[in-house]
């Protein structure tokens, strides 16, 4: 890429959400189930 | 990021910079996926991931792109064909022009910008070897993603 022309301006843009991960754990299709406590 | 290129007083914008840039496309010869290429360098930008650049801070790096379509037409001389061809040089099928969402820290020039990260936003229209499927594929594999970094 060429010909931007001459430099003006040094900025910082942060952006208002940051790019997340592509990654997504998918959420579990039943509630886990936590096993009850034996008795002692 | 890295908040420690940002200097001590420079005031810090929220959001993103549009800009106008082109790339290469190529189609490998056994593989069903176009890729995007870079201009002037071998860097592949996917659909998962955000490009970051050498600081722009550093002479002529950066993520480069243009402020209008006007100055990435005057800039190519109105003729992207002429594109098409340089690119074909390179074993490339064409070339396919967009806008780009630019962010961290970036420099303005009179007719563009060098940023330190981009991903695109649009594909607008391609030139070159099966360049509607092209264009088709990068809307697909490009526009309804999240990226990370």
């Amino acid at each position: 890429m060429a010909e931007i022309g001459k430099p003006e301006k040094r900025r910082v843009l942060v952006p208002e959400e940051m790019p997340q991960p592509a990654r997504v754990v998918p959420a579990p299709k039943s509630p886990v189930k936590v096993p009850e406590r034996e008795p002692a | 990021m890295n908040f420690l290129d940002i200097k001590a007083g420079e005031t810090i914008e929220v959001g993103t910079q549009e800009a106008y840039r082109f790339w290469r496309y190529a189609f490998p010869p056994y593989s069903d996926r176009v890729r995007l290429l870079s201009w002037v360098s071998d860097k592949r930008w996917s659909p998962h991931e955000v490009v970051e650049a050498t600081s722009p801070d550093a002479g002529e790096q950066g993520i480069h792109g243009y402020k209008t379509m006007d100055d990435l037409m005057w800039s190519i001389r109105g003729d992207p064909d002429a594109l098409v061809l340089r690119s074909q040089m390179s074993g490339c099928d064409g070339i396919v022009i967009g806008t780009v969402a630019m962010w961290g820290i970036i420099w303005d020039h009179a007719r563009g910008y060098r940023a330190q990260f981009a991903r695109p936003l649009s594909f607008i229209s391609s030139y070159g070897n099966r360049n509607e499927q092209a264009l088709t594929e990068l809307r697909a594999s490009f526009l309804q993603l999240q990226f990370s970094k």
